[in-house]
């Protein structure tokens, strides 16, 4: 089964740049765009890695990635957390596998998230 | 009932005629006299002190026995050059030469005598003021007659008596017409300058001196509201500079979102994730990637500056690995690949493997200066090198073998704005931003930026900081 991975990102141009920089023969990529969307998907499956963003509607990224860390069924997934705001480093820091500043670049992301699940 | 209405000075100059009181003494045993003139608007009167005669008296110089006394036209001594006869105010009546003066009139009298002091002298008077003060100045008969010229002695006599009466006049009027409202004036213009600008002076009359008082207040006036207009000018100037700041950072940060769709899609279509592009076509788009990443450099320094100026750039620290701290330097060995430019990293054996601080921070502060010395640097290499200069700091050095910089430049290559010249900054491009915001983090950490370089040899810019607890030593 492919390994299946989250891009919560409201913007659909980043969305898009975040699904390539994820994708491979053996990821699944989903784009989600609303943060209660983001929080009911994450009730029902288990992804290996979610690229949040910190601004969006309805639930915002800081909440979503508290539900994440308090969910032991959560507990191996990974989370890249992308910000514009570098006041928010702190904040997340600690829940984050990794934090970005934006603008995120492709290549960075890609090269991020295939050291990430390397690991794994 | 006392009344003002029946003093003699007032009833003298409300009928329009000048009046000059005998010499009365205050408690104080101070001689003084009233004056009183008919003015525009009534009458002007004062109180003259004598303190004013004796001024007169005692600058007046003749030879070595020269004196020079006034009295007044009932015959009392007012003013003296020895100043303590006055005080007992002896009655010169009796004396012929005073009588010969009070009778002489407004030509005046002179003539040889022994005067009141019982000395024998040559004296001249003369009348001022309608006949009611006579001045008399003496001088010595021995002292006359030493003199083989006695001519000479009598004019030098008439002219000191008509300086002598001129002064004293001189001094009436001035005391009372500009004296006083000088002294006014002054005393306004020191109450503005102390920053009272609501002062405003006043003069009971009706004269060129009033139209001096009323364009000072006029100036207190203005220089008042001047002053209202620039606390306001000095606010607008201050909320624009917030407002500039808020608006730069509202912009820079709005900015990021587009830009990171370009930088990201260029990015996609260069690595040819879609389908492949022939030469030309990658070459574009490859222009696009480079274009966009300039952009979005700049927009990263204006957001920086704007939280600069505004105090909202705040630090996170924490520890962080050393390796990690110069991972962007990877992106540059690709960068750099296939130029005439090298770059190396050296790191200290013994270094720490861990430190503590904003990490991002001090990476965006690492990648300006290697940016920098890339710029700057056509051919050659770039050392970057980590090292602890002592046990309480870490360091870290960029080293070029680019044009380098002027020694007269130094001190303002750190300013906002400012690269060497003009010319450079059409080579080079940039907003002159990125030194200044470089050193201004490296100062909100604590630490120090310095530049050594030599025109022609190269650059070194070298950033040392405190090393904090938690970092492993």
């Amino acid at each position: 089964m492919n390994k299946l991975a989250f891009v919560i990102e409201d913007d659909p141009d980043l969305a898009v740049i975040f699904s390539k920089a994820l994708k491979s023969d053996s990821m699944d990529i989903e784009i989600i765009a609303d943060g209660l969307d983001a929080t009911k998907r994450l009730a029902e499956d288990v992804p290996t890695v979610v690229v949040l963003d910190m601004h969006l509607p309805n639930v915002d990224g800081v909440e979503i990635l508290a539900r994440i860390r308090r969910d032991p069924r959560l507990a191996a997934t990974r989370v890249i957390v992308a910000t514009a705001d570098a006041n928010m480093v702190d904040i997340i820091e600690k829940d984050a596998d990794i934090v970005l500043l934006k603008p995120v670049s492709y290549h960075q992301l890609r090269e991020l998230a295939a050291r990430l699940l390397m690991s794994d | 009932m006392f009344t003002i209405s029946q003093s003699v000075w007032f009833t003298s100059a409300i009928r329009g005629e000048r009046y000059i009181s005998r010499v009365y003494f205050s408690a104080g045993n101070d001689p003084y006299l009233i004056l009183s003139v008919p003015s525009q608007h009534g009458i002007v009167a004062a109180r003259l002190h004598l303190d004013v005669l004796r001024e007169v008296v005692l600058r007046v110089r003749l030879g070595e026995t020269g004196k020079v006394y006034i009295i007044d036209e009932s015959g009392d001594l007012i003013a003296d050059s020895d100043a303590a006869i006055i005080q007992q105010s002896p009655s010169l009546l009796e004396r012929p030469e005073a009588q010969s003066a009070i009778s002489g009139g407004a030509d005046g009298w002179k003539g040889a005598y022994t005067n009141f002091n019982g000395k024998k002298v040559l004296g001249q008077s003369i009348a001022v003021f309608d006949g009611k003060w006579i001045i008399f100045v003496e001088i010595s008969r021995e002292e006359a007659f030493a003199v083989t010229r006695l001519v000479s002695i009598v004019i030098s006599l008439i002219v000191l008596l008509v300086f002598a009466a001129a002064m004293l006049a001189g001094n009436i009027v001035l005391m009372r017409y500009i004296f006083k409202p000088i002294e006014i004036l002054r005393n306004g213009t020191f109450q503005i300058g102390e920053g009272d600008l609501e002062h405003h002076i006043k003069f009971n009359r009706q004269d060129e001196i009033t139209l001096v008082g009323e364009a000072f207040n006029e100036m207190a006036r203005k220089l008042s509201a001047r002053e209202a207009a620039l606390g306001e000018t000095l606010k607008k100037a201050v909320d624009v500079n917030r407002y500039k700041s808020e608006v730069l950072a509202h912009v820079s940060h709005d900015l990021r979102t587009p830009l990171g769709g370009i930088i990201g899609f260029s990015e996609i279509l260069a690595e040819e994730v879609d389908g492949s592009l022939n030469a030309e076509q990658k070459q574009r788009v490859e222009r696009v990637l480079v274009n966009a990443k300039r952009l979005r450099d700049m927009v990263e320094t204006l957001l920086d500056q704007a939280q600069l100026e505004r105090g909202t750039l705040h630090l996170h620290e924490n520890a962080f690995a050393t390796a990690k701290f110069i991972e962007p330097l990877h992106t540059y060995e690709i960068m750099t690949k296939g130029k005439e430019i090298s770059l190396n990293v050296e790191i200290e054996p013994g270094f720490p493997e861990t430190l503590r601080g904003d990490m991002l921070r001090l990476q965006e502060v690492l990648v300006n200066l290697v940016d920098n010395a890339i710029k700057f640097t056509r051919k050659g290499g770039i050392t970057v090198t980590l090292f602890r200069p002592d046990e309480d700091h870490w360091a870290f050095s960029v080293q070029d073998t680019g044009m380098g910089i002027p020694a007269d430049a130094h001190e303002y290559i750190f300013e906002s704005f400012r690269q060497v010249d003009a010319s450079t900054k059409r080579v080079h491009g940039g907003a002159g931003l990125g030194l200044s915001i470089v050193k201004q983090i490296v100062q909100l950490m604590e630490g120090t930026i310095s530049l050594q370089s030599q025109i022609g040899t190269g650059s070194t810019f070298t950033v040392i900081l405190p090393m904090k607890k938690g970092s492993n030593k």
